[in-house]
Order: C-alpha cells, then sequence, then structure tokens
C-alpha cells in the first residue's frame, strides 16, 4: 500500500457515558489542503478535533502520520507532532504580551534556564511580518481585537513549526474584512504545504477556502466532497439527512407608523450620535463589522451601559433607562450575542432559566410558586419547539440552538414587546438556525418590535425587513430589504461608505 | 472506582462512616451525653455558617466572620454592664438585656454590610475586603472593650445559648430552626433564586433587569448578621465576652459549607448540607478527642478534610463529564 502523506484516521472512535460521540471515523488531513468539516452541532466535530490535539487518554482507532503510526494521548504529544488547534475559545493569557503569548510553552533559552529575550523577539516579529500583520509585539493581548488574538493564536502555531493547524469556527466572531485576511494567511501557509482542518458553520466560507468537505452526522462520516462537488444545497442536505427546500422566507410588509421605540442622537461607548425608529411588528437588521459599535448601541438601550448624551422614547413617552432593570420594567428585551456568558445559568433548569427574569409575576409575595412557573415554561417549550426530554434538565446540556430558544422564552416570558437579539445564530447550526429566524420573524408578526444584530449578511438579509449600517460608532446608512437589499450595498454601508 | 463510590456516597455517607468508625474506637461516643454535646458544639459553626453558605453560594468569601463576632459580643456586654446598675423601671428587662441583644444583631449586620457594600459596590475582592475587616472588626472589639474580659450575665443574655426548653438546649432548637428558615428562603423565595444565579452567572441576572449588586451586598449582610446572633449564643454559652472570641471561626464555618458541598466557586449547594458539613467537623473533633488525640493533630486533621472536600468537589465534575 502507498504510504498516505499527511495524517491519516482509520476507524476512530470515542464513547461517553450514553453517547457514542466518535465511530468508525476515517479522515484525512494532506499537506497542502484545507479539509473542511461541517456538522450539526453534536455531529462529532468536536471530538473528532479534541482526539487529535490529545485531549483524551483513551480513544478507539489508529492514526498515522506519514505512514507511522502515532499515538495522541496528551496535548504535549499533539504539540511534539506538530498538530496545533486554534479553539473557539482563545488560549492566549491576556495579561501578557503578544510576544510573550507566541512563546509561552516553548520560550526560546539561554544558559538552560533564562528566556533568550534577544531571540524571542525576533522571532516573534518574523513570524508576525510572515502572516504579514501588523500588531505590536507588546501589546496586551487583553487590548486586542478578536481577530488580532487569533493571529497571535495563528503566529504561535507557526512558531512551534506546525504541520496541521485546526481551525475551530475561526470566523464565528471576526468581520468580513478579518476573515478575508485569515483567508489570505490560510492560503499562503497552504502552499508551504501546511495541512488544515477548517470547521465552520458558514456555508459560503467552505466554497470558498475548502479543498475537500467532509460532513458527520451522529458522530459518523457521511459522506467526502471535493470542493467542486460541494454545492450549498448539496452539503446542507447531508449535515440535515434530507433534502432541503427554499429556507429563505417570503419578504413581510410592515406598513405602519407607529413607532415602538425610537432613538435619538444616543452617544457613549464609541457610539456616535446614533438616532432610529423601531416600527411596532418590524425587524429591523443592524449590520456592521466587528467592533462598529452596535452591541455597545444596543447595550445603551437596555441599560446595561451608561449613556452619555441622547434620548429614548417608548411608545411615544420619553423614557430614562439606567439598568437593564429600567429597560425590562419597560418591556425590553435583550439577547446577548453571548449566550453561555450573559444569557443563561447553565448549571441551572431549563424552566429556572426561562423564569429568572419573571419571577416576581410567578411567585405569591416572595415565594416561587413552581406550578405556575412549570406551567409558564411549558408553554414555552411547546411554542418554540424547545428539545428536551425535560424541563428540569441543566440548560448546559441542551444544544446551542435550543439554548437560545431557552433565552428567548425567558424574554417571552416577561411580556416584553422589544426584543433585541444579538448575533442570534451563532454558534448555531443549519437547522437550528432556519427555525431561530422563522422564530423571529413568528413573533414580528404577532406583534413584537425586534431588532436583530448580524455579522453574518445573508442571515440579516433573509430575516430583516429593514438594516440600518454601522460603522466606526455611527450609522452610516439604510436599506430596504424588500426592495432592494443586496449583499454588496450592505457591505459598501458597513464598510464606511454612505448613501445618499 | 474508588472515585465514584465516594463521589455517589456523598457527604451522608462520609458522616455515617465517620459515626461508626469512632463508635467501635471508643464507647463513650455514641451516648446522648456526647452526641448533645457534639450538637451544642456545632451549633455555633452551623449559624455563622449559614451565613457563610449565602456568601460562597455566590461566589464569594466571608473571612471576618470570626471577628465580627467578637465585635458583636464586646458590644453587647460593655453596653449591658454599662446599663445593668441603672433603673429603666418596668422597662428595665427591655433595655439591660433586649437592647443588648439587638445591638450586637445590629453590629454583626452593619459590619457584614460594610463588607458587601465594598464588594459589590465598590469591587473590592471579597477575599481583600473581608480579610481587612477581620483585622478591623477584631480591632473594634479591643477598642470597645479596652482588652478587657467581660464576664458573668443574667439568665435572659444567656438564655440562647445556655438555656433548656423542655430539658432540650435552646442553642440546638436555635441552630435547627435557622437552617430551616435559610433553607427555606434559599429554596424556595425569588431572593433564594437570585442567591444561586448570581453565583451561576452574574451577568445574566443583571441582564435579566435585576438588581445583582444589591443581591450581593445582602449575602453579607445576612452573614453579618448569622454572626450577631452566634455572638449572643457564644456570649450565653462562656457566660464570658472577650474581644479574642471567635478566633478561627471562619475557618470552621468554611469547612462546614464546603465540606457540605456547596461549590467554593457559586451557584450550587445546600444550607442542609452545611449542618451536616458542620457536624461532620464536630464528630471527627469530638471523636479525636476522646480518642486523647492533641488539639494540634486536631487542626491537621480538620484542615486536610477542607482540602479533601474541595478537591471532592472537583472530582465529582469530572465523574460527570
Amino acid at each position: 500500500m502507498p504510504v498516505e502523506p499527511g495524517l491519516v484516521t482509520r476507524k476512530l472512535g470515542k464513547s461517553f457515558p450514553g453517547v457514542r460521540a466518535l465511530d468508525d471515523f476515517d479522515f484525512v488531513i494532506r499537506p497542502g489542503e484545507v479539509h473542511c468539516l461541517l456538522g450539526e452541532n453534536g455531529a462529532g466535530k468536536s471530538t473528532f478535533i479534541n482526539i487529535l490535539s490529545g485531549a483524551f487518554a483513551e480513544y478507539e482507532g489508529e492514526i498515522e502520520i506519514d505512514g507511522q503510526p502515532v499515538t495522541i494521548t496528551t496535548p504535549a504529544r499533539a504539540k511534539a507532532l506538530k498538530i496545533a488547534t486554534i479553539h473557539q475559545e482563545q488560549c492566549l493569557v491576556p495579561a501578557m504580551t503578544v510576544e510573550e503569548n507566541i512563546h509561552l510553552g516553548d520560550e526560546p533559552r539561554r544558559n538552560g534556564f533564562m528566556v533568550d529575550k534577544k531571540a524571542a523577539r525576533k522571532a516573534a516579529q518574523e513570524v508576525l511580518d510572515r502572516l504579514g500583520v501588523k500588531i505590536p509585539l507588546d501589546a496586551r493581548v487583553r487590548n486586542l481585537s478578536t481577530a488580532e488574538a487569533q493571529m497571535v493564536e495563528i503566529a504561535k502555531a507557526l512558531v512551534l513549526d506546525a504541520r496541521i493547524l485546526i481551525l475551530d469556527e475561526p470566523t464565528a466572531s471576526i468581520s468580513d474584512r478579518d476573515t478575508a485576511e485569515l483567508f489570505r494567511i490560510i492560503r499562503e501557509l497552504k502552499a508551504r504545504g501546511t495541512g488544515f482542518v477548517y470547521i465552520s458553520h458558514r456555508l459560503q466560507e467552505i466554497a470558498e477556502i475548502a479543498d475537500t468537505v467532509t460532513v458527520m452526522r451522529d458522530g459518523r462520516k457521511v459522506g467526502e466532497l471535493t470542493a467542486e462537488e460541494a454545492s450549498a444545497d448539496r452539503i446542507v442536505e447531508m449535515m440535515v439527512g434530507r433534502p432541503v427546500g427554499e429556507l429563505s422566507a417570503p419578504p413581510r410588509n410592515v406598513e405602519t407608523d407607529d413607532i415602538a421605540m425610537a432613538v435619538s442622537g444616543l452617544s457613549g461607548n464609541g457610539v456616535i450620535d446614533a438616532s432610529f425608529a423601531l416600527k411596532r411588528g418590524e425587524i429591523l437588521g443592524f449590520a456592521g463589522l466587528v467592533g462598529a459599535g452596535r452591541t455597545d448601541l444596543m447595550k445603551m438601550v437596555f441599560g446595561a451601559l451608561p449613556v452619555a448624551a441622547g434620548t429614548i422614547s417608548v411608545d411615544g413617552k420619553d423614557v430614562v433607562i439606567d439598568s437593564p432593570r429600567a429597560a425590562v420594567r419597560l418591556g425590553i428585551g435583550y439577547l446577548s450575542e453571548d449566550r453561555k456568558g450573559e444569557g443563561l445559568v447553565l448549571k441551572q433548569a431549563i424552566d429556572w432559566n426561562i423564569a429568572l427574569a419573571s419571577l416576581p409575576a410567578l411567585s405569591n409575595g416572595p415565594v416561587v410558586d413552581r406550578k405556575r412557573e412549570r406551567a409558564a415554561a411549558e408553554g414555552h417549550r411547546k411554542r418554540l419547539s424547545i428539545a428536551t426530554p425535560s424541563l428540569s434538565k441543566p440548560t448546559g446540556q441542551l444544544s446551542g440552538g435550543n439554548q437560545q430558544k431557552v433565552v428567548v422564552a425567558k424574554w417571552l416570558e416577561t411580556g416584553c414587546r422589544v426584543l433585541i437579539f444579538d448575533e442570534p445564530t451563532r454558534g448555531i447550526d443549519v437547522n437550528a438556525r432556519a427555525e431561530i429566524h422563522t422564530l423571529i420573524r413568528a413573533l414580528a408578526d404577532k406583534g413584537s418590535s425586534i431588532i436583530v444584530v448580524s455579522s453574518d449578511l445573508p442571515e440579516l438579509i433573509q430575516v430583516s425587513d429593514r438594516i440600518l449600517a454601522m460603522s466606526e460608532g455611527r450609522i452610516t446608512g439604510e436599506v430596504a430589504v424588500a426592495r432592494n437589499a443586496r449583499q454588496a450595498e450592505v457591505m459598501e454601508l458597513m464598510l464606511g461608505g454612505t448613501r445618499a | 472506582m474508588l472515585n465514584r463510590l465516594v463521589a455517589r456516597a456523598g457527604i451522608y455517607g462520609i458522616l455515617i462512616a465517620s459515626i461508626a468508625v469512632l463508635s467501635v474506637l471508643s464507647p463513650h461516643f455514641l451516648t446522648v451525653n456526647n452526641l448533645t454535646n457534639i450538637l451544642l458544639q456545632v451549633a455555633i459553626t452551623t449559624i455563622i455558617g449559614v451565613g457563610m453558605t449565602f456568601v460562597i453560594m455566590t461566589g464569594g468569601i466571608d473571612l471576618s466572620v470570626g471577628s465580627i463576632v467578637a465585635l458583636s459580643i464586646v458590644v453587647m456586654a460593655v453596653v449591658h454592664k454599662a446599663l445593668a446598675p441603672m433603673d429603666f423601671g418596668i422597662f428595665q428587662w427591655l433595655v439591660v438585656i433586649v437592647l443588648p441583644m439587638l445591638l450586637a444583631l445590629v453590629t454583626g449586620t452593619a459590619a457584614g454590610l460594610v463588607n458587601g457594600v465594598m464588594v459589590a459596590k465598590a469591587r473590592v475582592p471579597a477575599f481583600i475586603m473581608t480579610l481587612g475587616m477581620m483585622s478591623m472588626a477584631r480591632g473594634g472589639a479591643y477598642i470597645v472593650s479596652d482588652n478587657q474580659t467581660i464576664s458573668v450575665f443574667p439568665d435572659g443574655l444567656t438564655f440562647l445559648g445556655d438555656g433548656r426548653v423542655f430539658g432540650v438546649p435552646m442553642l440546638i432548637i436555635a441552630s435547627l430552626v435557622i437552617v430551616g428558615i435559610a433553607a427555606w428562603v434559599l429554596g424556595s423565595t425569588i431572593y433564594g433564586r437570585f442567591v444561586y444565579a448570581l453565583g451561576g452567572n452574574r451577568v445574566a441576572l443583571r441582564l435579566s433587569g435585576v438588581n445583582a449588586a444589591r443581591v450581593e451586598m445582602s449575602v453579607y449582610g445576612i452573614s453579618g448578621l448569622a454572626c450577631g446572633i452566634a455572638s449572643i449564643a457564644l456570649l450565653g454559652r462562656l457566660n464570658v465576652a472577650q474581644p479574642v472570641a471567635g478566633m478561627g471561626y471562619e475557618l470552621d464555618a468554611i469547612a462546614a459549607v464546603i465540606i457540605g458541598g456547596t461549590s467554593i466557586f457559586g451557584g450550587e449547594g445546600k444550607v442542609a448540607n452545611t449542618l451536616l458539613g458542620a457536624l461532620l467537623v464536630g464528630i471527627i473533633r469530638n471523636g479525636l478527642n476522646l480518642l486523647n488525640v492533641s488539639p494540634n493533630v486536631q487542626l491537621v486533621v480538620i484542615g486536610a478534610i477542607i482540602v479533601a472536600a474541595v478537591f471532592y468537589d472537583k472530582l465529582k465534575d469530572s465523574a460527570r463529564a
């Protein structure tokens, strides 16, 4: 049998109590190739990359590198085999500098135990130059943007001379412009022979960057496609296990002058003079690059960040929103972009989380009425089709899409009429994403007024009635989706252009 | 294998096992007298531990409990001694007995609230704030008492610590009632939910429209109030108030909470288990006493048990994963 260069896995498997997370999995990472790995949440992608990065002491099956059998039972072993993983969550030390982070755990030495500072600096600068990125070596990582920090992680992998780079949803929280930059670097490294495993939920990216696509479902490989074969429909069909019809919904018509919420001249936290009006029953999209100030604007509207200037009115009345508490009382709900970090108490049960923002209404005096709480949660489970065997299950055990539904349920329970969705489908698989979109539109049809902030332009166009673009803290323009939204048009506004 | 077994048996198993071992080792262990004695000994730890449970549940810590007990006890004693010689007519009992007790509660709660304000509003880390309060309250106790030990108090003042109701020590009844109230507050009320949520995910609680800072502030107030109650009990039990009272109580209280399985990282725990944790510490201490193990060695054992309990907490987490 001819030796296949690169990394090959044969019959890789891994079980957890009650779950067969990975089963009979064959995968090849060839040098100079980007191999995309696709699958819904829970399909086994994470288990696979965790095996390759040495997270498990035990697994089934074999791994070969350049024809030589290897075992990867510790992270150190993965490092020695030149396999580097860039996880969704950053693995950098925020308080340390870029240079220190690049060398962390593998510092160039002098006399055996001292850090060779000159060599360290030179090597770090070299690798950043090679990547063509301009990040000061002495900057603290906590002051970097997500995209910059990601570059530092890639630099770190390069210093280790990684032959295989695993990227787990690298574009989940960076802007389109940074994504283009990332792709440029991936292509360069490819040309030098680095093999990539690339995980993403965004089908467009895959068309752009992949050489090979493997689709997983339920811990198994569904199939492997070449880039040419991998049309979006074909991929989605393989992921979901059934053909998909038209996912996009017809445009909605919001012909009303009834303003649910108006914001005028709002400034602070980098946002400058933001004004907009949200009509009743409307879905208003906010497009922009990461750092354009969309989240900060929404957090000011919700009272979670202080407002320097400007006014907000709800139902035509001027209001003061100086805390989330005040916003909730005015019927405004905010679904954070960071579902796990800011939206849910993961250890606690589903009904517990649904009730959290509405406890006084579900209680007799100070005592929580468990029956009413349970009944309310049960209603939301049915209406939003939250997939769970029991409402008593810890929320952390749900999939991303279902967790998002729990957050939606929490806000619906408060009876709020203005809902702000910040990156509603981040980290959510294709199927659940369509469900969330349908849900948002259904809510608007029932009279809720909705703001959707998203970095995913197709998503905004799919779900919004009207899109406002923000750039560098300012609202730069507006596009009515129903009539003429074209991606390029919105993109231009996001990049700072203004429209008449 | 052993990991799994220990993880499943939990605090109840360990408690029963230690009782079994000690009753074999010492014939005096399993007597009514000795068991009452243990309950009495752990009652004060339990009361302070209840307040500590609220704090640790939010992911915080209160190192100042021992010093707050000392400050409260000397305030109570000094005020009582100052007022006792005077004549207040029909209000005599109210002024000489009830007022000093109320002041003990107010002192404890106030000191706790200072912790709470600084932690919740000024964002001083709980560890540092309560470490500072540990020193401040202790110093306050020396100042208020003028370094003197104050002793001999009337029955009214010592009833909580020394009295009996139908033959049952009042202190045991009180500590169980306090555990019961706290369990109800944490388990059934809106406020209890907020305490769990604060420890589980502070930002999520705030973004749910709840004044999270106020909740955080309050748990330190509750811990202070528990110290105030404990100081009344302590005065009754010893019939003495001194500024060195309550030394090392933070160790016992934290041990009771942690051994009871409340997560040191917040968001998880039960106040009833704090009672069991306190009992376990008390039983082991009592057993070691009966076996003539020196107090110095006992300190080493208790310290090791706290570390083991947190280790066990981690073990449980990894068994779950």
